[in-house]
């Protein structure tokens, strides 16, 4: 056997325990080469896109590396520790310090190397469908060809080689060995009682209510600034609710001596205070790394589908043609057929009408208010605005009275609108009692604030006007309009703009959708990489414990524990290891779900309750998979 | 009466293909009611084997153990484990404790796996504490206490569900000599005065001299069987001179243990 046969058997015999290490590495490396690949690809050139979408694909890489810089660092470091006995064996057997580090970094090449190569594999394997999903996702309509460039080969395997060197010399040069009699004790510290402290568990948990309730109460004009406060009380907090409040709790179960006393409980509880205390910091890591795996999926996946809705939130009209200061109304008309000419021509169904519209300025002593641009609109024209789209109107303004109409989301940004104010429609000013709704119009190029006054005003207005600012909306109603954006943006783009500013929920609707595709196809990967590396660490920790609850169980067994109450005690603190992590996570992306339902107008329910459901059947999937190598091996000794 | 029996017991270790090693050949032995037996011979002969296999942890090759009427050889494991924890009480040389429960919670714990009334068990604890000395104790972790106070706790464990037979494997292996003393006393009391049927392994022939009757076992087949008159010390003198007959091997268990 020589040196390096020796470390190849160190590895192929520990394939059990390394083996969730070993395919997380593999599904970081996958999703990375991936992502090269779509870099790299020679096609992408040339689609516009190519800029956005190489910038995203950076950051997430950027992103992913140092992910799995920390995940390596961290698992390494673990298995590493978790050997010291048998180093201390070669010790005693006369290794040196250089031989056995020589040992680790080759064991850990090995890894990393086969890691990287399986990794590549894999991701070469799925490069096809996952181009398939990047055309789809971004709208491309043909998929991009199957290519494998050498570049994208090579940047991923140097850098993750870089990566798995740099981790293990880390590890390496961090492991101290002692005295041989230490590292013979190697992790194996005695069982202190476990304490926990009721103020700190109190604070903890009233530092995570607070960010709940920081969370549920946000809005869009606040969120920016709650982010990071939320983010300063949720970790800490849930930092502490591991390390002190799941030990407080176990210790009020232990005061109540007949519950404690009844049949299992006794072994169930006091061996899960020692295991909550043992892996506290392990269960806030995969809190914290599956909180940010749903949240941003649930996120980016509500953003995803909520482009119709805030398209029609943002622009509530299909189509509005304002003609410009200075174009005439017979070219406006034009303009107006051709655009009907090309809709029909496209077989696009639509109705249309032609509102006339006058822009004015106001004038208040509110500074907020002051010389605002508006448009005014006749209550005849709003009516058959509003008719056109099928919507409820508001009542008809007095004489005396107009309506301001203003998006929802920028009332909440600005200063309340005082009771009246002063409109100044060419040289006249008029004042008029005030009240504000929110805008059914979508906004034009000069201003995003509308007035509607009563038809009587309206004339009046029409006649202090100079009679060339007059101005034309023609407005369009397209059923299903998001299935025609395409056509639609299409036709609007070759309207001349001396003439007239188009302004279109198609406009709108493929630029968010862009934007989210890019978003979603960006995150999810990530998100799934987090979840991936939070259930791994459980299944690493599983496996460092096993030999020392493979005594306990036998200890069980000698004096009569039967294996269907070992399986009952062993299911029991598992299924709490892996879902007590999964549900803090599940709640703490509750509240940010709550906090994006606050900004968005379309509902965020079900898509998260299916963000959920995914990651929970993948979660379900492992822990029955992780539950039942445990319990057979636990029967091993019963 | 005897209330264990074990007829033709053997017991062949090895894989199908592998060396077969007959650690018990054949092996017939009987335990009336009240008993305190102890198994003697040297490393390897097969004594803890026996007493696996009459504790029902091991299962024999061929042959059957029957405890109370019971053919204990022909149970389903589960059923063994249940028939375990109601039946019998163990005490290991390791002591066998669980280091995550307070020296009494230990000692319930067969209770509390055999579903007893909290008030029982709490009633019960007290007594078997008081029997054994160490009552001051049970709020006590496995780490803060003594060896000789922990073999106490097990033995406490091990006969506080009124347990049909007691197994010891080495209960003094672990201990100085004051703490095997002690250890030994507690059992001879509870033999004595409880009338527990109690079957032990030990290398020690102090430690034997305790025990009513001792086997000694060589190669897997009975080698010599001795009874104690009605005194103590000419019994070790038996002991020690059977030993010497057995070979001057006995004490070859003794390994450095790193605690």
């Amino acid at each position: 056997m020589t040196f390096i046969q020796f470390a190849l058997n160190n590895v192929k015999r520990n394939t059990r325990a390394y083996v969730s290490y070993f395919l997380s590495c593999m599904f970081a490396v996958t999703v990375f080469f991936m992502y090269a690949v779509v870099i790299f690809h020679p096609s992408i050139r040339e689609y516009e896109f190519h800029n956005v979408v190489q910038s995203g694909i950076i950051a997430s890489q950027v992103m992913i590396y140092g992910f799995s810089f920390i995940f390596v660092l961290y698992s390494t470091g673990t298995f590493v520790k978790s050997r010291k006995k048998e180093y201390g064996l070669l010790t005693t057997l006369g290794i040196k310090k250089s031989q056995l580090n020589r040992l680790l970094i080759l064991e850990n090449t090995m890894i990393g190397l086969a890691a990287i190569l399986a990794g590549i594999a894999v991701g070469a394997l799925l490069t096809k469908l996952f181009l398939m999903v990047f055309s789809a996702i971004l709208g491309i309509g043909d998929i991009l060809p199957f290519h494998l460039s050498l570049r994208a080969i090579g940047l991923t395997i140097i850098l993750f080689f870089v990566m798995f060197e740099l981790n293990t010399l880390a590890v390496v040069w961090t492991l101290r060995t002692n005295s041989i009699m230490e590292v013979f004790r190697g992790s194996t510290k005695s069982n202190r009682k476990p304490t926990f402290s009721w103020f700190i568990s109190v604070f903890a948990l009233a530092a995570v209510l607070y960010a709940y309730y920081l969370a549920y109460t946000a809005d869009i004009t606040t969120i920016g600034a709650r982010m990071f406060p939320i983010l300063a009380f949720i970790i800490p907090g849930t930092y502490f609710l591991f390390t002190q409040l799941s030990i407080a709790t176990t210790s009020i179960f232990k005061k109540n001596k007949f519950f404690l006393y009844r049949n299992l409980n006794l072994l169930t509880i006091s061996d899960l205070a020692f295991k909550l205390k043992e892996n506290a910091r392990i269960l806030f890591i995969v809190t914290i790394l599956s909180a940010v795996a749903f949240t941003s999926s649930g996120v980016l996946f509500n953003l995803f589908r909520s482009v119709e809705a805030e398209t029609v939130r943002f622009v509530p009209q299909a189509v509005s043609l304002i003609s410009n200061e200075n174009a005439n109304l017979e070219d406006f008309k034009k303009t107006i057929e051709n655009v009907e000419a090309q809709f029909q021509d496209k077989f696009i169904p639509y109705e249309s009408m032609l509102a006339s519209t006058i822009p004015a300025e106001m004038e208040s002593n509110s500074p907020n208010w002051d010389t605002t641009p508006i448009m005014i609109y006749s209550y005849s024209d709003y009516q058959k605005m509003m008719d056109l789209k099928d919507e409820e109107k508001l009542r008809h303004p007095k004489f005396s009275e107009a309506i301001l109409l203003s998006q929802d989301l920028v009332n909440r940004f600005t200063a309340k609108v005082p009771d009246s104010l002063t409109i100044k429609v060419g040289q006249t000013n008029t004042d008029l009692a005030i009240h504000r709704e929110a805008s059914p119009l979508s906004s034009s190029i000069s201003t995003n604030v509308q007035l509607i006054v009563s038809d009587k005003r309206y004339e009046q207005f029409i006649q202090a006007a100079d009679a060339s600012s007059v101005r034309y909306n023609y407005v369009m109603h397209i059923p299903n309009a998001f299935d025609y954006a395409t056509e639609t943006e299409d036709v609007l783009n070759r309207v001349n703009t001396e003439i007239a500013y188009a302004d279109s929920q198609a406009d709108f609707y493929l630029m968010m959708r862009q934007t989210m595709s890019y978003l979603f196809f960006f995150g999810i990967f990530i998100s799934v990489l987090f979840f991936l590396a939070a259930g791994s660490i459980l299944y690493f920790r599983m496996y460092q414990d096993i030999d020392k609850d493979l005594k306990h169980y036998y200890s069980l067994y000698r004096i009569g524990l039967t294996s269907k109450e070992m399986k009952k005690i062993a299911g029991k603190q598992l299924a709490l290891l892996f879902f007590l992590p999964f549900s803090v996570a599940a709640i703490h992306a509750g509240f940010a779900f709550k906090a994006l339902q606050n900004i968005l107008v379309s509902n965020v329910l079900l898509p998260s309750i299916f963000v959920y459901l995914l990651y929970f059947a993948v979660h379900f999937i492992n822990f029955i998979i992780i539950r039942n190598i445990y319990t057979t091996k636990l029967n091993k000794v019963m | 009466m005897p209330i264990l029996t074990a007829a033709n017991l053997t017991k062949i270790y090895g894989s199908k293909r592998g060396i077969h090693h007959e650690a018990l050949h054949q092996f017939h032995l009987s335990v009336d009611k009240g008993e305190f037996l102890g198994i003697m011979g040297p490393s390897g002969s097969g004594k803890t084997t026996l007493l696996n296999l009459l504790s029902t942890i091991d299962t024999p090759t061929s042959g059957a153990v029957t405890i109370n009427q019971t053919t204990v050889t022909n149970l389903t494991k589960n059923k063994l484990a249940t028939f375990r924890r109601k039946e019998t009480g163990f005490i290991f040389q390791d002591y066998n404790l669980l280091e995550t429960l307070t020296v009494g919670e230990n000692i319930m714990l067969p209770l509390t796996l055999n579903k007893w009334k909290v008030k029982e068990m709490t009633k019960r604890l007290k007594l078997v504490t008081e029997q054994l000395g160490i009552e001051d104790i049970t709020e006590k972790r496995i780490f803060e206490v003594s060896g000789g106070q922990l073999q106490r706790a097990a033995i406490a464990r091990a006969i506080i569900h009124d347990p049909t037979i007691i197994y010891a494997d080495e209960p003094t292996g672990n201990l100085d000599s004051k703490a095997s003393r002690q250890v030994m006393e507690s059992l001879q009391f509870l033999n004595q005065e409880k009338k527990t049927t109690t079957i032990m392994v030990t290398h020690d022939p102090f430690a034997a001299s305790f025990c009513g009757r001792v086997i000694f076992i060589k190669d897997g087949r009975m080698f010599n069987e001795i009874h104690k008159g009605d005194n103590r010390q000419r019994f070790f003198q038996d002991i020690l001179n059977v030993q010497s007959l057995l070979g001057g091997n006995m004490d070859d268990f003794h390994s450095i243990r790193f605690k």
